[in-house]
């Protein structure tokens, strides 16, 4: 009997404790220990896990409570819901295009920020789709390329190396449905955003007719069959192609001459917040090229501050894929936020290329 | 010479199954190990990953929620669970056989119908979902899982010791403590450990029951999808599997020297 009290005393206590622990993340003011905590929604593994305690450190009023999803439209979702306690988030430029338009992001005080000087550049020449930062600070880009094998494929410049019978079984797609059609879109001299059925039907069959060449499509996992050498060439992410090319040196990264996809994930507040003036101090801290320059070594993806490359390595810096030369990014094309008619063509034809 | 074929067949399907089901957990602690962030290729021995494991705020978060919304949720679980199970043992037979068919349908019901029904519930409520509900997510998941554990243990127990207990004196509820609780315990730890294991690596109800600001470890895992796996998660995994198996070598070695468990008899609920 006395071991049953005891061990419903033990789990009352540890549940009132728990109870206080984890309400933590829940409402912004009363946040634990008097701290005022700010929700920032993030992709899994994409900053630098010391950065985050530094920012504590150095602000000991704040708390930054973290979660992650994994693709744009989870972030959509879970920012537009009713009720959503998010504060910051960090999304790519057409679902901000998309959030700008529907009114969801909070005005940046630029004027306030300490390190809003170092973006500016960037954001004046890259971001079209909000030139002065009102609404969106870049924190990362990248392009989508190509990724070869030097032992096995020599002078890619092109597409159309995707589509030659004499890499038969060593190609490997992307397995994801704008990023393939894109392929075939940018190869057919179309743009990435065609609108037009007729686009992104010879898009589609034009990778049909590609599918007996290719060797699997995949995600993830396309870097390691790079990296153990088991195919030549492929699609990908300049900040995976970055990593794995310090993993095996025979792999080259190359923007295709016909152009390729650029993205540019940045920070946003959103208008429901009540904490605004601790977002934008941590909007403000992720700036700091120092900070920058961590998270860019850490994910491998390019970071949009010249100052943030001095705090970074000699090998990274002199990386293709990690710091392409800005002329190189002049035929390179943002995605937009489409239309769900225009959306439903995509997804039709990405099926019929899944199916064949 | 057939009897010789017959158990060398035997073996290697043995043999076969354990690799098909070890294998990957070898593959995944080895490159734990692995100073490179690539899974592809072997860099190299480095304890590169567990040093940063311990040092990642998100993960630390993350493996919190996990630990916690298992331990509240067995707990309630399995106080709710035994309590019905006891109870359930009273009734009539047909009354009894109702009530756990509809104890059946959350078992076999897909994880993704339990997620969005209460992710609705939640909704119409205008209840903001977080860890709470998520707890209370999985309470209600893990509560068919210990009344199942539990009930073949009444099913065994000699109901006449309990009026025998009432005979002598014993009000019901201290009978029921001292009389039937000692009988059923090893119905109660399984089921608690069944409950415990069954919300720490609930996924699909977990993500429908919570948003936004708390996220357990499999949500975040499965966030990383988009940059990779990071190698710190094998890391992760490992120190989780060896705590586990310490466990119950310890568990089994313990009960291997006390005397040996009898055996619950098999369900038999007719449907």
């Amino acid at each position: 009997m006395k071991k049953i009290t005891l061990v419903l005393a033990i789990t009352m206590i540890a549940m009132a404790f728990l109870g206080g622990c984890a309400s933590s993340g829940g409402a912004n003011a009363s946040g634990s220990g008097g701290k005022t905590v700010v929700n920032f929604l993030n992709w899994g593994d994409y900053i630098d896990p010391d950065v985050i305690p530094s920012f504590e450190a150095e602000n000991p009023d704040i708390k930054i409570n973290m979660t992650t999803v994994d693709s744009n439209e989870a972030m959509y979702v879970t920012t537009s819901t009713e009720g959503s306690q998010i504060d910051v988030v960090l999304p790519s430029e057409y679902m901000i295009q998309r959030m700008m338009q529907e009114d969801m992001l909070a005005e940046m005080d630029t004027a306030s920020m300490e390190n809003y000087q170092y973006v500016e550049d960037f954001t004046q020449r890259t971001c079209d789709y909000d030139p002065e930062g009102k609404y969106s600070l870049p924190y990362s880009w990248g392009t989508f390329g190509l990724i070869y094998n030097e032992t096995m494929a020599q002078d890619v410049d092109s597409w159309d190396a995707l589509f030659d019978p004499q890499y038969s079984g060593k190609i490997l797609m992307y397995d994801s449905m704008r990023d393939s059609l894109g392929v075939g879109l940018i190869k057919l001299g179309y743009s990435l955003n065609s609108e037009n059925q007729a686009d992104i039907d010879a898009a589609a069959d034009l990778l049909i007719e590609q599918k007996p060449l290719v060797l699997a499509y995949g995600t993830d996992d396309l870097r390691m069959s790079m990296v153990n050498g088991s195919a030549a060439l492929a699609v990908m992410y300049a900040g995976d192609a970055a990593y794995s090319m310090q993993d095996n040196p025979d792999l080259r990264y190359v923007i295709p001459k016909e152009g390729a996809n650029i993205f540019v994930d940045a920070m946003c507040i959103l208008k429901t917040t009540d904490v605004y003036d601790e977002a934008l101090r941590f909007v403000d801290y992720m700036l700091k090229p120092e900070i920058a320059a961590k998270n860019a070594e850490y994910t491998g993806y390019s970071t949009p501050e010249e100052a943030a490359l001095e705090y970074i390595s000699a090998e990274m810096k002199d990386n293709y894929a990690f710091n392409p030369p800005a002329e190189d990014l002049v035929i390179c094309e943002y995605y937009k936020h489409l239309d769900q008619d225009v959306l439903k063509l995509y997804e039709e034809a990405w099926l019929r290329v899944k199916a064949a | 010479m057939m009897g010789k074929v017959v158990s060398f067949v035997k073996r290697f399907y043995l043999a076969i199954i354990f690799i098909f089901m070890y294998l990957p957990i070898g593959a995944l602690m080895v490159f734990s190990f692995n100073e490179s962030k690539n899974m592809a290729s072997w860099a190299g021995f480095s304890t590169h990953w567990y040093q940063q494991l311990f040092h990642d705020p998100v993960i630390a978060e993350a493996l919190w929620v996990t630990i916690s919304v298992a331990l509240i949720s067995s707990v309630a679980a399995t106080l709710i669970g035994t309590l019905a199970a006891i109870g359930l043992d009273g009734f009539k037979a047909k009354t009894k056989n109702a009530v756990l068919n509809f104890t059946y349908i959350p078992m076999v019901n897909a994880d993704i119908v339990t997620g969005i029904s209460l992710l609705l519930l939640f909704i119409f409520f205008n209840i903001p979902r977080g860890y709470w509900t998520m707890t209370l997510a999985h309470i209600t998941f893990s509560i068919p899982y210990v009344i199942f554990s539990v009930l073949p243990k009444m099913r065994q127990l000699d109901r006449s010791t309990y009026e025998a207990a009432l005979d002598m004196g014993a009000k019901p509820g201290y009978a029921v403590r001292k009389v039937i609780l000692p009988q059923i315990t090893s119905g109660i730890v399984t089921g608690f450990i069944l409950a415990f294991t069954m919300s720490f690596d609930d996924f699909m109800i977990s993500f429908f029951t919570t948003q936004g600001v708390t996220q357990n470890l499999s949500i975040y895992v499965y966030s990383m999808a988009r940059v990779g796996i990071n190698p710190m998660i094998n890391a992760l995994s490992t120190i989780m599997f060896v705590v586990v198996i310490t466990l119950l070598l310890i568990v089994n070695l313990q009960s291997l020297k006390s005397k040996p468990l009898k055996r619950p008899r098999a369900k038999s609920i007719e449907y």
